[in-house]
């Protein structure tokens, strides 16, 4: 594009200067240098840079907000399946000892929408991105005494996103190995409330831990307490099996960084980098509409690995 | 007050009380009010004459006083002390007055364990125990032995044969026939009858089980038949025996039983038979001719060959007619003082009783004599819970605490490693090791009183006596040493008058435990901290050049985990070819003469009947090459050879009336310098009051809040009587993860050790503290230990996860120990109607693992301090994420900074111009308007 001096376009009405001859200069030509080739990239970069940062957080509320409900969705599917077959042979576990990520049953709450969530054994966040967990070191839930259920509230499908809206007398509805069993909510507390009474003798009581969304401004997206529904049967739970020991490791609301998450998501973050330069590669040096073809599933999906587990280090009741 | 003015308190009380304490010796009555039991007969032997007169001339009559010690709340195993005198002087002495060979002595008192008592008629000579076939059965080929000349026996009792089983199998007829045979069968507790009999190693009769003999592992007999001096007096001592120890005389608290003892005093004979109605037959039928009468008068009438206090020798047969053998006979029989026993209940009173399961509870052999007289009283006390005392080695049942397999352990010591949940230590009560020992003087009689100091009891344990002659030659390192401490010089100048011998194996090592419990830990702190001791373990000779054992020189005692096998040397040739058994499985020989016992009871048992643990017999023989080629114990040691030393508790000694050595606790007397007696140097013995002066001794540590003890403490010169042995006992409870069932009964029996009218009583009933215990109690100097027991009451009720500390605030017996309420609450809070933590479940709670069920996350429970009284409200705890409650904002804030502007720097002109265009069209927008 040819710029006059005076800074304005140069009219392109009738196309006669292309088609005539050499229009000849009357002002005087701007003779300094183009902008310099070390300081356009730099800039560009930078540019760049914050531009893909911006995506990526989209990216991330994206995942943790929508995508992860898929992931959700189909560990669900999957552990559905599983604990069907399971409590129809009986083969459900009753008593410690119990693999992490095993299905335990299913809870249902009608009030707030659950239906029929699986349950796993253990309380870590690669369980909690399976489906709600069953805490270690109390007794399997339908049992006597008391049992800890921890759950999501706002990603990987947020399962217990409405749990601490129950109100009392709600059902809790669990089937396990034991049996079904229909817990009533005695009520809702958090930090400094008194904790419930003692069980009398045959009573079990389900405990759902959740993180609770404070009010004010984006509160929807501000998990920042746990919040404890205590759910009561009465009578007749089962008896209670074994119980295992706590596990340290299973954290709420802090981060826990363990070792091997973090070898697995330096390997992911290496995969997504060679795809990139591949991508990149494949932009200067062949055809850039099949990078677009090959390149945009391979960068989603080695991006999608490396996100979820970087949100195990996420506290686990988010 | 703190704990510096703590301990200057105690240290000043014990002091005082040392100064005026009286060291007990006597372990005996002193006076005649200390006897249980005393009663007395006049015995009378008279004779019929042949015209039917008595014959005044040769009456004799002896009046004879018995004192008996104990005669109430007896256990198991328990000596008591009987005492006589007035009685006929004893003849034809044999060393062991409890041996088969015992009862053939002239004129003895014999003294057993009979079941039924004399007020009901229930006593009879058939319900008596004795151990061995002869003593039960009387074959002779004469036509009159003495007992059918008894002129009290009844016409029945003298037959040819009498008490014969109705059928005689036909075993029997491999055994030749008597020409009359008296039998005395044992009438079992359980109806069976044992007649015994002829032999019984032909099998025609069986006897009682537990008349096997010593070899086979069964209790030597406690019939004794005891010798009078030639005053007339004597005494022995006897273990009475429950069910538990024999089944057959079946003694316990619901079956009653009596101590008789029966003086000696022969036959009186009425061989004319002028006392019965038809004349006496031969034993083909015909009546006994005028000659056998004559000379059935004649022996009957004998009075002894031996004079009074002559020993026996085998060239001289003693008289029947006045021999111990025939105590059951009427005119003996007579003459018996029957004193009635009863018995404390055992534990096997638990197992049918109660239909709660009782609490295992694991560790401490210290612990052993408490537990034994409480569990009867928990297993049947209704407020109380039944519990079991697993014995075994400290360190494990600790373990077993950590990983949830006990609920509770006793144990001495701290656990090596720290626990990873929270297990309050609660101190239970203190005791003590002590060394038993059984050691004959050189008039063959057991010394009462031993001294030895740590250097001595080293060179036991070290294995550094040779014990046989082949070890010491072949062996460098204990070429200069004696071969048994017998032998020592050492030993010899602090116990004179001791017997020396080179023969015998069992004092060249001590019986110990074979775990590694903190009560040999005790007994090696001893050792390593007394200066003479750590110098000869170290390498340097004794006085007189005795050296360690170069397995254990330079080594710490303590640090070898309660293993004192460590020497290697195994047995020349020229050993096993005399030795079949060991040939056949050589090992190494001081190994075999150290032989760890398995259990304390072992041990103790040992102690109490001298029976040596070397385990180098052998009884090979081509019959049974099989059975026979296993090395076996020596066993009992005979009188005038009895030398055997063992680590017991200080409980067990006194329940069993074990002889225990005096420790030495400070010396005076120049290192590397040879002595010749026990001048400056102070020997304590375990007695109640050594012990209570040594808990001045007693520290708290604060990392594993387990009291210890400062042996340097009890060297010093104001702990001269102090007792270097003391071992402070606890009870390791989690307060964390425990069903609250198992919490309420550990804190009750706790509550119940503290508790002075119970289990802080010093008593030898069922439920109080036995001896050879202290009470925690303030006056034995153990104020703070109760203290911190009743705080860990409380945190053991309330499973409080946390362990309390030494220096929080005491709590009241009566705040934390009152049951009838659910949970302990000292101070009723401001809220009375929150919840409890803990409501205890009814005493009949289902046995299943009750869950805990406090604070919601198993994590995060609200922390409690060591006092009770916040303990009324568990408030729910949470956690807060700052992440959570800032962090999308904040990230949603940087991806619109970011975005905006990295689209800024990346096309400004671009974006320049788009914002020109946008206001020229907004201005041409409004213009147009």
């Amino acid at each position: 594009m040819t710029v006059t001096e005076d800074g304005s376009e140069r009219p392109q009405g009738d196309g006669a200067g292309l088609r005539g001859g050499t229009v000849v200069h009357a002002g005087e030509v701007d003779g300094s240098p183009p902008p310099r080739r070390d300081r356009e990239p730099a800039r560009l970069a930078t540019a760049q840079g914050l531009q893909a940062l911006a995506l990526l957080i989209v990216w991330i509320f994206a995942y943790l907000g929508f995508l992860s409900g898929f992931e959700h969705a189909h560990h669900q599917s999957a552990l559905y399946d599983d604990v069907r077959t399971q409590l129809a042979l009986g083969e459900a576990p009753t008593g410690a000892p119990i693999e992490p990520g095993t299905a335990l049953g299913v809870v249902s709450i009608p009030s707030i929408g659950l239906d029929n969530e699986v349950f796993v054994e253990g309380t870590r966040n690669e369980q909690l991105q399976m489906g709600p967990g069953h805490v270690y070191g109390s007794v399997l839930p339908g049992q006597q005494g008391t049992s800890f259920l921890a759950g999501r509230s706002l990603t990987f499908g947020a399962p217990f996103r409405h749990v601490a809206d129950l109100k009392k007398g709600s059902v809790v509805r669990v089937t396990t190995a034991n049996g079904t069993f229909s817990y009533r909510v005695e009520g809702v507390r958090r930090q400094g409330d008194p904790a419930p009474a003692a069980l009398p003798a045959g009573a079990g009581r389900l405990t759902l831990v959740t993180s609770h969304r404070d009010g004010g401004p984006l509160g929807a997206v501000r998990p920042s307490d746990t919040v404890y529904v205590d759910a009561l049967v009465p009578q007749g739970a089962a008896t209670a099996g074994a119980v295992g020991t706590v596990d340290p490791g299973a954290t709420y609301l802090s981060a826990h960084v363990d070792t091997a998450t973090l070898a697995q998501l330096v390997l992911s973050l290496q995969m997504f980098g060679v795809v990139v330069v591949a991508c990149a590669w494949g932009w200067n040096r062949w055809n850039r509409v099949a990078v677009w073809i090959v390149g945009t599933p391979a960068v989603i999906a080695s991006l999608w690995v490396a996100t979820s587990l970087a949100s195990r280090l996420l506290p686990g009741l988010f | 007050m703190t704990r510096r003015a703590w301990s200057h308190a105690l240290l000043g009380t014990a002091v005082v009380a040392a100064g005026l304490a009286v060291v007990q010796v006597a372990t005996t009555p002193a006076t005649a009010a200390d006897w249980a039991f005393t009663g007395s007969v006049t015995a009378t032997r008279q004779h019929v004459n042949q015209d039917g007169g008595i014959d005044e001339a040769s009456k004799t009559s002896n009046t004879v006083h018995v004192r008996v010690s104990d005669i109430k709340d007896l256990r198991g195993r328990q000596e008591v002390q009987v005492e006589w005198d007035g009685a006929h002087p004893t003849g034809g002495v044999v060393p062991d007055p409890t041996s088969a060979a015992a009862k053939d002595q002239e004129y003895p008192v014999v003294v057993l364990q009979c079941r039924g008592v004399d007020s009901k008629a229930t006593l009879a000579p058939e319900n008596c125990w004795t151990q061995t076939a002869p003593e039960r059965y009387f074959a002779s080929s004469s036509q009159t032995p003495v007992w059918r000349s008894d002129a009290y026996a009844t016409e029945a009792d003298r037959a040819p044969t009498v008490g014969a089983p109705a059928k005689l199998p036909a075993a029997c007829d491999a055994v030749s026939q008597p020409v009359t045979a008296r039998w005395l069968p044992l009438q079992g507790a359980d109806g069976e009858t044992y007649y015994g009999g002829p032999d019984p190693a032909v099998g025609c009769v069986g006897s009682a089980p537990e008349s096997t003999d010593l070899s086979d592992g069964g209790l030597p007999s406690n019939t004794t038949y005891g010798v009078s001096d030639n005053d007339g007096k004597g005494r022995v001592s006897f273990p009475v025996w429950t069910a538990s120890e024999n089944a057959s005389i079946g003694c316990s608290a619901t079956v009653s039983c009596s101590l008789v003892v029966v003086p000696i005093v022969g036959m009186s004979c009425d061989a004319w038979g002028n006392n019965l109605v038809a004349p006496q037959t031969r034993s083909n039928g015909t009546p006994l001719t005028e000659a056998n009468k004559a000379s059935a008068d004649a022996s009957c009438r004998s009075t002894g060959v031996y004079a009074p206090g002559e020993t026996r020798d085998s060239t001289r047969a003693a008289d029947q007619a006045v021999r111990g053998a025939y105590w059951w006979s009427a005119s003996n029989w007579r003459n018996r003082v029957a004193v009635p026993l009863t018995f404390a209940p055992t534990g096997d009173s638990c197992s049918a009783t109660g239909d709660q399961q009782p609490i295992d509870i694991g560790g401490s052999v210290v612990l052993n004599e408490l537990t034994a007289s409480w569990r009867p009283t928990f297993c049947t006390t209704d407020s109380l819970a039944p519990f079991n005392h697993v014995q075994q080695a400290d360190f494990f049942a600790l373990d077993q605490v950590e990983d949830g397999t006990l609920s509770a352990a006793f144990a001495s010591n701290a656990r090596e490693k720290k626990f990873t949940r929270p297990v309050v230590p609660a101190p239970v009560t203190v005791g003590g090791f002590a060394i038993a020992f059984s050691i004959d003087d050189t008039s063959k009689n057991l010394k009462q009183s031993l001294n030895l100091n740590a250097r001595l009891v080293a060179k036991l344990i070290t294995q550094s006596y040779p014990a046989a002659t082949f070890v010491r030659d072949a062996r460098a390192d204990l070429r200069s040493n004696p071969l048994n401490m017998s032998l020592d010089p050492e030993f010899r100048a602090l116990n004179p008058g001791v017997i020396s011998d080179g023969d015998i194996e069992s004092a060249a090592a001590m019986q110990l435990l074979s775990d590694k419990t903190d009560l040999t830990t005790a007994l090696t702190a001893w050792i390593d901290a007394d200066p003479e001791a750590r110098a000869w373990i170290s390498g340097v000779p004794d006085p007189w050049g005795m050296t360690i054992n170069a397995n254990y020189r330079g080594k710490n005692l303590s640090s070898l985990d309660g293993n004192f096998l460590r020497d290697t040397f195994e047995a020349p040739a020229s050993f096993r070819a005399a030795n079949q058994c060991y040939a056949r499985a050589p090992s190494p020989y001081l190994n075999l003469v150290a032989n760890p016992q398995t259990n304390l009871a072992a041990v103790t048992l040992n102690l109490q009947y001298g029976s040596s643990s070397v385990l180098t017999a052998c009884n090979y023989t081509t019959d049974d090459p099989i059975a026979s080629l296993a090395l076996k114990k020596v066993g009992r040691e005979s009188i005038g050879k009895r030398f055997v030393l063992g680590l017991v508790t200080v409980s067990a000694a006194k329940r069993y009336n074990l002889r225990t050595a005096s420790l030495q606790t400070s010396s005076k007397v120049v290192d590397g310098q040879r002595f010749t007696d026990a001048t400056d140097r102070t020997f304590v013995a375990p007695t109640t009051e050594s012990l209570k002066a040594a808990t001045s001794a007693l520290s708290f540590n604060d990392y594993s809040d387990v009291w210890t003890v400062d042996q340097s403490a009890l060297r010093s010169e104001g702990s001269r009587d102090a007792y270097p042995g003391i071992v402070t006992t606890y009870m390791a409870v989690p307060t964390d993860g425990l069903s609250d069932g198992d919490a309420q009964a550990l804190a009750k029996l706790l509550c119940y050790a503290v508790d002075d009218k119970r289990g802080a009583r010093q008593g030898d009933g069922n439920g109080f503290l036995p001896a050879g215990y202290l009470a925690l109690t303030d006056d034995n100097g153990l104020g703070s230990q109760r203290a911190y027991a009743l705080k860990a009451v409380s945190a053991i009720r309330n499973q409080t996860k946390s362990v309390p500390t030494l220096t929080s605030d005491d709590v009241s017996y009566d705040a934390v120990c009152d049951f009838s309420v659910g949970a302990a609450e000292p101070s009723p809070g401001s809220t009375p109607t929150a919840a409890v933590p803990t409501v205890a479940t009814p005493a009949a709670a289902p046995a299943v693992v009750a869950p805990v069920d406090v604070a919601p996350a198993v994590a995060d429970a609200v922390p409690q301090a060591s006092s009770v009284s916040s303990a009324d409200v568990v408030l729910t705890s949470g956690e807060h994420s700052m992440l959570g409650s800032i962090g999308a904002p904040l990230l949603l804030l940087l991806a619109i900074l970011a975005g905006m502007g990295g689209s800024a720097l990346r096309w400004p002109t671009e974006l320049r111009a788009a914002a020109l265009r946008a206001r020229s069209t907004v201005a041409e927008r409004l213009r147009k308007a």
